[in-house]
């Protein structure tokens, strides 16, 4: 499984939408789940499958999907 | 959607939505549930403390903050079901004593969680409707509020009973002074003061027939010490407050209540009779076998 | 009915519920309130929260029941308090058949304590039978002698647990949750009259109304000692009403209730309806605690 199919898994498990397609340009106002709980469930199911740790700083200025990408490769994640 | 004359309450929506979309909701869910009583304490609260656009925005920036370190906290406590181990020295010199955390995040966050949170504010509620209601049906003159945080709760005694003087004790400098804006903002604080002790290790000779003590049990090593510390404060036929935080792993929580009997037994202990309590879920259980947060408020004789 | 259904109203569809409420019965209540009031466990037996109609996917009407098992003369009866009646203007002439999907339930004594009067004669078409009762509100006095006599007053929550009988304690423990509902037993041991009052304004003045008596011939013994306790607690009289006590003290009043007490059962006496396991217990109807 590449990254970005972990990824995708992640979201779509958190935010219980099997069929989520991952666009950059998605956010919370997108999906209906996706309040402040399941955004740091997908934040903190993402730092035990790529053995990361985020500053909390960083993962507040997300305001997408892309963002999140950005920052995952920022961290040294290959997507 | 909520509606009526709300420009603060409005403009903290927009910020939601607009900076913050997984906070969406937030305003939108508490005016369902809590109706208009609840966005006009809102509305006076955020008018009271933060005046300005700028105000209201930076303080938002620290709710979240507070918010997602608490929601990523619970996440981990999920899988550990513990505390990390932390002194309370250590806790004092990360958050209490750190003004800048404090101002910035912690303060603002806890202040806006006693509305925002649903358990909060239904716990601020029964506050109201059981300790503050006594008060003033028996003409209370005077409180102590030992752990004041933010002042959230002395400013409502001092705002229910006019001719009420109040003291409070805190350990942070900065949760004293916030105290003490809060309580100005409203124009009470002709009858308050708020002073730095820690009454957990320093000596007071404060006595009083009303104590409130709210969230600050969960934050010290050893609570039955303090609970008996507070027996003494309250003078015999005298009423207090008391509440604790469980299964809630904040920055600053050390002492982990599992369930409400434990709060319940440390309080006999110490000395106290129960006469009233209440205990509030954050949230309905998300998974079997993962204690969800929870707060508990009891009064006391 | 072509279009509309009736459907009961399961716990996951209180918040609609109370949505419901709040916007077309009683917006002094908040969501949160009405969704409380209804999720109460009084009853292993409850079959639902009531009852609403739809049109399509929207709620347009809605009565609610509150269910309770209660100990009556020794035995355990399933209760059915009905209340929150209310239907939306365009769909009224259909109302009806919410009570009577709700009264239709076997094994249950219906009760309703907050009927509108221009209800009742739908009330009475259905069976329901008036209960006619008075206030009877004395005036709280001192009473210095309740410790020379042995009288306790007892207010906390585990000495209540510990020395109320068993079906009181269930009582007490059953309505812990509502935090404007105040508890106090008075008497001496083996002997305590329990008593759940709720803090109300009468003619302005702060008063003790009481919604539960666990025993009259006790509160009548112990009326002078429960007087000085609630005047130590700030009320300066007690409203009681008079199917749960017909003892009409001297210096006592006697007034009139304007809320009929309606019951469908052929079990329960006048004084076997009570004010508790109702949404006079799990709502602050008098807005005052």
């Amino acid at each position: 499984m590449s990254n970005m199919e972990k990824l995708v898994a992640i979201y779509r498990e958190v935010l219980k939408k099997p069929d989520l397609e991952l666009k950059p340009e998605l956010t919370a106002r997108d999906v209906d789940n996706w309040d402040s709980l399941a955004h740091v469930q997908i934040i903190v199911e993402v730092e035990k499958k790529f053995g990361v740790e985020f500053d909390l700083d960083d993962f507040l200025a997300i305001r997408n999907v892309g963002d999140f990408f950005k920052l995952l490769q920022r961290y040294g994640v290959e997507l | 959607m909520f509606n009526g004359n709300y420009p603060k309450l409005q403009l903290l929506n927009e910020i939601f939505i607009e900076k913050y979309p997984f906070m969406g909701s937030t305003i939108n869910n508490g005016f369902t549930a809590f109706g208009k009583t609840w966005a006009v304490e809102v509305e006076e609260l955020l008018a009271a403390m933060f005046a300005t656009n700028q105000q209201l925005t930076k303080a938002v920036d620290g709710y979240v903050r507070f918010a997602m370190d608490v929601t990523r906290r619970q996440s981990r406590f999920d899988d550990a079901c513990e505390y990390p181990q932390k002194s309370f020295n250590q806790v004092a010199d990360e958050v209490y004593l750190n003004d800048e955390y404090m101002e910035r995040y912690y303060l603002p966050g806890l202040l806006l969680s006693h509305m925002l949170w649903p358990h909060h504010y239904r716990q601020s509620r029964f506050f109201t409707a059981t300790f503050l209601r006594d008060m003033e049906v028996m003409g209370a003159k005077e409180f102590v509020d030992a752990g004041v945080g933010t002042g959230f709760l002395s400013r409502l005694t001092l705002a229910a009973c006019p001719d009420i003087t109040g003291v409070g004790f805190d350990v942070s400098p900065a949760s004293k002074k916030f105290a003490e804006l809060q309580v100005a903002n409203y124009k009470l604080l002709d009858r308050y003061q708020c002073k730095l002790l820690n009454l957990c290790t320093q000596p007071t000779k404060v006595e009083t027939d009303w104590l409130i003590s709210a969230e600050v049990l969960e934050h010290l090593e050893d609570p039955l010490s303090f609970l008996q510390r507070l027996r003494v404060i309250l003078r015999p036929g005298g009423k207090g407050f008391i509440t604790a935080a469980l299964n809630a792993a904040e920055i600053d929580h050390i002492y982990l209540y599992r369930n409400p009997i434990e709060v319940q037994d440390q309080l006999i202990e110490a000395g106290f009779t129960i006469e009233q309590y209440q205990s509030i879920p954050a949230y309905k259980p998300r998974k079997i076998n993962i204690p969800t947060p929870e707060v508990v408020a009891f009064i006391v004789t | 009915m072509s279009n509309l259904k009736i459907k009961p109203i399961t716990n996951s569809d209180l918040a609609l519920m109370a949505k419901f409420l709040t916007a077309n019965l009683s917006a002094q209540f908040s969501a949160d309130e009405w969704e409380f009031a209804f999720s109460q466990d009084w009853s292993s037996n409850k079959p639902n929260n009531g009852f609403m109609l739809l049109d399509g996917e929207q709620v347009v009407g809605v009565v609610g029941a509150i269910y309770s098992q209660q100990i009556v003369n020794g035995k355990k009866v399933d209760v059915c308090n009905i209340n929150s009646w209310t239907v939306l203007p365009q769909y009224r002439s259909d109302s009806i058949y919410l009570l009577i999907k709700t009264i239709r339930q076997p094994g249950f004594h219906f009760t309703i304590l907050t009927p509108r009067l221009q209800e009742m004669e739908i009330y009475r078409f259905l069976k329901f039978r008036t209960i006619v009762t008075r206030m009877i509100v004395t005036a709280n006095l001192p009473w210095p002698f309740a410790r020379l006599r042995g009288v306790r007053t007892i207010t906390d929550i585990g000495a209540l647990q510990q020395m109320l009988s068993l079906k009181d304690a269930r009582v007490h423990r059953e309505h812990t949750s509502s935090p404007w509902l105040k508890h106090i037993a008075v008497g001496v041991e083996g002997e305590l009259c329990y008593v759940i009052y709720q803090r109300v304004k009468l003619k302005g003045l702060p008063t003790a109304a009481i919604l539960y008596v666990s025993d009259s011939a006790l509160f009548d013994k112990y009326r002078l000692a429960l007087g000085h306790a609630l005047l130590g607690r700030g009320a300066l009289f007690m409203r009681l009403e008079s199917r749960f006590n017909t003892n009409k003290p001297k210096l006592s009043l006697l007034q009139n209730y304007s809320t009929p007490t309606l019951v469908l059962s052929d079990l329960l006496k006048d004084s076997d309806v009570q004010n508790i396991y109702s949404e006079r217990a799990a709502l602050n109807l008098d807005g005052v605690t």
